[in-house]
C-alpha cells in the first residue's frame, strides 16, 4: 500500500505513509551501532535503570494503547512524564473548566467559527473540509480569522482580524465586555478592530471557537469569553493540536494519574506541577540525568538551551520516523508504523477515540512492543 | 452468611471455591479461612457509578487539588494513582476491591466514546465492569423512531454490539439535544422540540429492550432532573414504562415537589409507593451525602443550571448525534435547606421502600457522593441512633418537610444491607453469576467483622476474594489483577446495517465502518451474558 494507492490521504499522511515504505533506519542500534532488538533494550533498561532523574518525554505521535506503556514504564522508574505540547490550555480548563464539541456537532451547528491563532489550513490540512468550513462548502456559516499575520486559513475566511500576539488578553477581555455589556475601558479597546467580530458573536445563535499555540493567561481569557457567550447561545471551544494523537496522550495521564499535564512519580505516586515539571525548564536546570523520548523529536522543537542539554544525556528513543532527536540518541528503536502496520486507539483533538487499523503486516515491532520489552528489563 | 437470593440470612456455613466457582464441595487439604464471628456476603455489586469514560476523565482533568491531596503509591503489586471525587482509574479498581465490591456498572457512555471508556476499564483493576450505552438523545435512532419504530430493536441491539456495551440509558430524553441545539430543554413529556417526543422515545426504546429481552431493562435518568416538582414527570414516565420492566437511575434527584424556581419539596413517600406497587419496576437511590462531590452528567442543560448556582468550574461537552455532558464540581452542605432536602428525600425513599430487591443502594457515584460514602450510608440505614442524630443536625426546615422527624424506627437489617449492595442489583442487572452464593456462582466474597459500628465494619473488610483469588486479606491489597468486561450478547437483523449507515452519514465525523469497536485487547477479556428475546 502507498499513498498514492489511498484516496484522501493529506501531506501528513503522504509523509506518514512514506515512513513505512523508504528506506528504513535499522530496527535498534546503540551508540550508532545496529544491533538486535533485546540487545538495545537491554542497553535503554540499563540507562533508564542507573537514571535517578529520568524524563519521559513526547508521546504524542502514537496510539494510546502505547501511551499507556509509556505511562506505566514512567511509573516504574520514578519519571517526570511529559506529554509535548499542552499544559497551557489545562490550566484555564483547571480554573475554570471549558465548553466543547466533536467535530460533527461544530460542522452541523455553529453558525459562526473562529480560528484564534491557528492555520490549520496548514497544520490540520482537512481540518476544515470536516467541518464544512470551506468556502464553497459553508453556506451562511461564517468563518472568521485571528491572527497575527494573515494565514492560509485566512484566505478562506469571511473576515482576518489582524492583532499582535501581546494583545490577546486585551483582545479577548474586551469582547468578553462587548458580549456582557460589563465595563469597558472604549479608548484602549477601540484602538483594537473588535466590533465587527463582536457584533457576529452577538448575532450568532451558535459559535465555535478554534484555538491554537496560546499560553495560559490567554486561554483563560478565550475559554472566559466562550463561557459568557454560552448563557445566551450555544458556544463551544477546541484546541487543535501539532502531534496527531496529543490529545491521547492527556487523556491517557488522566486516566492513570489523575493529571493531564506533566507529571513527576519520583516520589512513588503522581505529582503534578506544570510549570516546574516541564521538560524544557528541567532540561534547563539540569534536573534530568537520562531521556527515554517516545514518538516525539524534542531536539527539533525544544528551546535551545534544553536541547543542548538534552543533546549531552544519556537518551533512549523510540519512533517510527528517524528524527534529529533519534540520530543523537544512544540508544534508538525505529519501530513499525501505527495506522499501518500496528493497530490501536487514536483521540481526535475532539477527543473522539478512532482505530488505526494496520493492514500491512509488520516486520518489525510497534512503539508498545519496545517499550514492553524495556519494561520488562527494568 | 448472608446470601438473600439463596433465602441464607444470618447462617453459620462453608462455602466453597474452586477455579473462580462456588462449588458444593472442596478437598481437604483445600486453603481455608477461619471466618467465625464474621459476616460473609456475596462482592458488592454497584448498579449506578460513574468511573471511566470521557466524562469521568473530562472530571478528573478539572480536580488537580483533589488528586493532589489524595495520592496512592506505587506496591510491589499495584501502580500509583489518585483519588478524590474522581479517582484514576487504578485507584478506582483498587479502592472499591478494598471496599468490598467486586463488580461496577458505568453508568453513561456515548456509544461514540466506547473506545475510550473500554480503554479505561482495561486500566481499571480487580472489578469487573459493565457500561450502559446513551440512546435517549440519538439522531439516527430519533429518525427511526419516527419512520420504522418497528426497527429499533434491532439498531438497539446494533448499538450494543457495536460497542460492548451491557444496557441502555436514557438521560433527559429529548431534552439534551435540545440544549445543543439551542441552549433549550424539554419540560414535559410531550414536548415537541426535538422532532419526536420524550414520550415516544421512552416507549419505543422500552418496547425494544423489552422484546430484545437484555439482561437489564431500560435504565431511565428522567427528564427535569432536579427541578422542583419534577416527581409529576416521574410519575408520568412510570406510568408511560408500565407493562415493561424499566429501572430508574438516582430516584432522589426526581422525586421532588413544589413549583419550577420555587423552593421543593419532597415527594418521596408519593413515589416510594409507585414502586412498591408496581413490581416491575425498580430504582437506585442516588442518596446525596454531606462534603464534596462531581456532578457529572450526559444531562448537560442540568450542569448549566448548576454553574449558575455555583459560579465555579463548569465543563460542557457535546457528543455529535448522541449526547451531551456537563460537568460541575460542588459541595453538599448540612445547613443549606435543598441539600439536606436532598439528603433526607434519599433516606426516605430507604426508609420507605418495602421491597429492598427493587430500591437499591447508590450515591450516583460521585454526583450524590463518592462511593467511599455508601459504609456512612449503610450506617444510617442501620442505625436509628445514628440517623436521628445526623437529622438533628441538619437543615431543620428541610427536615420538616420530610418524614424522618416522625422517628421512623426501620432499621434495616444485615440481610437488606446485603440485598440493597449486592444480591438486588445483581438481579436487576440480570447477571446470574453474581450477587450470590450458590453452586456455579463468580466466587466474589466479602467478608467482615461483625463490628457494631456498621459504617466502620463496611468501610474496611476484612477478606475480599474475587474469581477465587483473595485480592483483600486483613484489609490489604494483595493482589491486583485484571477485571473482567460484562457485556451483552443481542442479535440483529443484518439488514439493518445499511439503513444504519444511511442514517450515519450526515451525522457524524466518523465513517460507518470504523464506528464499531472490534479491538480484542479492547473488548477482553469479557464474560457475556444472553439476552432472552420475547
Amino acid at each position: 500500500m502507498t499513498a498514492a494507492g489511498l484516496i484522501r490521504t493529506c501531506p501528513l499522511g503522504d509523509a506518514w505513509f512514506a515512513v513505512s515504505t523508504g528506506d528504513r533506519a535499522p530496527v535498534a542500534t546503540v551508540d550508532g551501532r545496529t544491533v538486535s532488538v533485546d540487545e538495545a533494550a537491554d542497553a535503554a533498561a540499563a540507562i533508564l535503570r542507573q537514571a535517578r532523574a529520568p524524563l519521559v518525554y513526547g508521546l504524542g505521535q502514537t496510539s494510546c494503547e502505547a501511551q499507556r506503556r509509556a505511562v506505566g514504564l514512567g511509573e516504574a522508574i520514578g519519571a517526570v512524564v511529559h506529554p509535548a505540547g499542552g499544559g497551557a490550555a489545562s490550566v484555564a480548563y483547571q480554573a475554570i473548566g471549558s465548553s466543547t464539541a466533536t467535530f460533527g456537532e461544530i460542522r452541523d451547528r455553529a453558525e459562526l467559527v473562529v480560528v484564534w491563532r491557528a492555520d490549520p489550513a496548514v497544520t490540520n490540512p482537512r481540518l476544515l473540509e470536516r467541518l464544512r468550513l470551506e468556502r464553497a462548502t459553508r453556506g451562511q456559516r461564517a468563518l472568521v480569522v485571528v491572527d497575527a499575520q494573515p494565514t492560509a486559513t485566512a484566505e478562506e475566511a469571511d473576515a482576518f482580524v489582524e492583532l499582535d500576539t501581546r494583545h490577546d488578553v486585551e483582545a479577548l477581555w474586551s469582547l468578553r465586555a462587548l458580549v456582557t455589556s460589563g465595563p469597558l475601558d472604549h479608548d484602549r479597546a477601540g484602538a483594537l478592530p473588535l466590533d465587527d467580530l463582536a457584533e457576529r458573536l452577538l448575532a450568532a445563535r451558535h459559535v465555535a471557537v478554534l484555538y491554537g499555540a496560546v499560553d495560559e493567561v490567554s486561554a483563560l481569557a478565550l475559554f472566559s469569553l466562550v463561557r459568557d457567550l454560552s448563557r445566551d447561545r450555544h458556544a463551544v471551544t477546541l484546541g487543535l493540536r501539532r502531534d496527531g494523537n496529543a490529545r491521547g496522550a492527556e487523556d491517557v495521564l488522566a486516566w492513570q494519574t489523575g493529571f493531564p499535564a506533566a507529571v513527576s512519580f519520583a516520589r512513588g505516586y503522581p505529582r503534578s506541577n506544570p510549570g516546574e515539571l516541564s521538560a524544557a525548564a528541567l532540561l534547563e536546570h539540569s534536573e534530568v540525568d537520562a531521556a527515554l523520548v517516545v514518538a516525539s523529536d524534542p531536539l527539533d522543537h525544544l528551546p535551545a538551551a534544553a536541547a543542548d542539554r538534552l543533546r549531552e544525556l544519556p537518551t533512549v528513543v523510540v519512533d517510527t520516523r528517524a528524527t534529529a532527536t533519534s540520530q543523537a540518541a544512544r540508544v534508538a528503536f525505529a519501530t513499525a508504523a501505527d495506522g499501518i502496520e500496528v493497530p490501536g486507539t487514536v483521540h481526535r483533538m475532539d477527543g473522539v477515540p478512532v482505530p488505526l487499523r494496520a493492514p500491512v503486516a509488520a516486520e518489525r515491532p510497534g512503539l508498545e512492543d519496545v517499550l514492553t520489552a524495556i519494561g520488562g528489563r527494568l | 452468611m448472608y446470601d438473600p437470593a439463596n433465602g441464607i440470612a444470618g447462617e453459620v456455613r462453608d462455602v466453597c471455591v474452586q477455579d473462580g466457582k462456588i462449588v458444593a464441595d472442596v478437598p481437604r487439604h483445600a486453603r481455608s479461612i477461619d471466618a467465625r464471628g464474621m459476616v460473609v456476603m456475596p462482592g458488592g455489586v454497584d448498579i449506578h457509578a460513574h468511573i471511566a469514560g470521557p466524562k469521568v476523565n473530562a472530571a478528573r482533568k478539572l480536580a488537580p487539588e483533589e488528586h493532589r491531596a489524595d495520592v496512592l503509591e506505587r506496591t510491589a503489586i499495584a501502580r500509583s494513582g489518585s483519588g478524590g471525587t474522581v479517582p484514576s482509574t487504578f485507584a478506582t479498581g483498587y479502592r472499591y476491591a478494598l471496599l468490598g465490591y467486586t463488580t461496577v456498572v458505568e453508568a453513561a457512555t456515548p456509544p461514540l466514546a466506547a473506545r475510550h471508556t473500554l480503554s479505561e476499564i482495561r486500566d481499571t483493576p480487580v472489578i469487573d465492569a459493565a457500561f450502559l450505552v446513551l440512546m435517549g438523545n440519538n439522531l439516527p435512532l430519533f429518525e427511526l423512531i419516527r419512520s420504522e419504530p418497528a426497527r429499533v430493536r434491532d439498531a438497539i441491539a446494533w448499538w450494543l454490539q457495536a460497542t460492548g456495551g451491557y444496557g441502555v440509558k436514557l438521560v433527559n430524553p429529548g431534552g439534551v439535544e435540545m440544549w445543543k441545539r439551542s441552549n433549550a430543554n424539554v419540560t414535559s413529556l410531550d414536548d415537541e422540540g426535538p422532532g419526536v417526543t420524550p414520550r415516544r422515545v421512552i416507549e419505543t426504546i422500552a418496547t425494544a429492550v423489552h422484546e430484545l429481552g437484555l439482561p437489564h431493562p431500560v435504565h431511565v435518568h428522567c427528564n427535569n432532573l432536579g427541578v422542583p416538582g419534577n416527581w409529576r414527570t416521574t410519575l408520568d414516565t412510570l406510568r408511560t414504562l408500565e407493562g415493561r420492566r424499566a429501572h430508574l437511575a438516582h430516584l432522589q434527584f426526581h422525586a421532588y415537589g413544589g413549583r419550577p424556581g420555587g423552593r421543593p419539596r419532597s415527594r418521596a413517600p408519593e413515589l416510594a409507593e409507585h414502586l412498591n406497587a408496581h413490581p416491575e419496576l425498580s430504582a437506585d437511590v442516588g442518596q446525596v451525602m454531606f462534603g464534596p462531590a462531581m456532578t457529572m452528567t450526559a444531562d448537560a442543560p442540568v450542569s448549566a443550571v448548576l454553574r449558575e448556582v455555583t459560579h465555579g468550574r463548569w465543563v460542557n461537552a457535546d457528543t455529535e448525534a448522541e449526547t451531551g455532558c456537563g460537568i460541575v464540581p460542588f459541595t453538599y452542605r448540612e445547613r443549606n435547606y435543598v441539600h439536606a432536602l436532598q439528603w433526607g428525600i434519599g433516606l426516605e425513599l430507604f426508609l420507605l421502600s418495602r421491597d429492598p430487591w427493587r430500591l437499591v443502594l447508590s450515591t450516583d457515584h460521585p454526583n450524590g457522593g463518592s462511593f467511599l460514602s455508601y459504609p456512612r450510608l449503610i450506617r444510617l440505614l442501620m442505625d436509628r441512633e445514628f440517623r436521628n442524630a445526623q437529622i438533628r443536625r441538619v437543615n431543620r426546615k428541610a427536615m420538616k418537610r420530610t418524614v424522618l422527624l416522625d422517628d421512623l424506627d426501620r432499621e434495616y437489617t444485615l440481610e437488606e444491607i446485603a440485598i440493597i449492595t449486592r444480591a438486588g442489583p445483581a438481579r436487576l442487572l440480570g447477571l446470574r453469576n453474581k450477587g450470590h452464593l450458590g453452586v456455579g456462582a463468580d466466587a466474589d466474597i466479602t467478608i467482615y467483622d461483625d463490628r457494631d459500628d456498621r459504617e466502620a465494619m463496611f468501610a474496611a473488610p476484612r477478606h475480599v476474594i474475587k474469581d477465587g483469588r483473595p485480592v483483600v486479606e486483613d484489609g490489604e491489597l494483595r493482589e491486583a489483577g485484571p477485571g473482567r468486561l460484562l457485556r451483552v450478547g443481542a442479535d440483529y437483523d443484518p439488514s439493518i446495517e445499511p439503513t444504519l449507515e444511511k442514517l450515519f452519514e450526515d451525522r457524524y465525523s466518523v465513517q460507518f465502518a470504523s464506528y464499531p469497536v472490534r479491538e480484542p485487547w479492547l473488548l477482553e477479556p469479557a464474560h457475556t451474558v444472553a439476552t432472552e428475546p420475547r
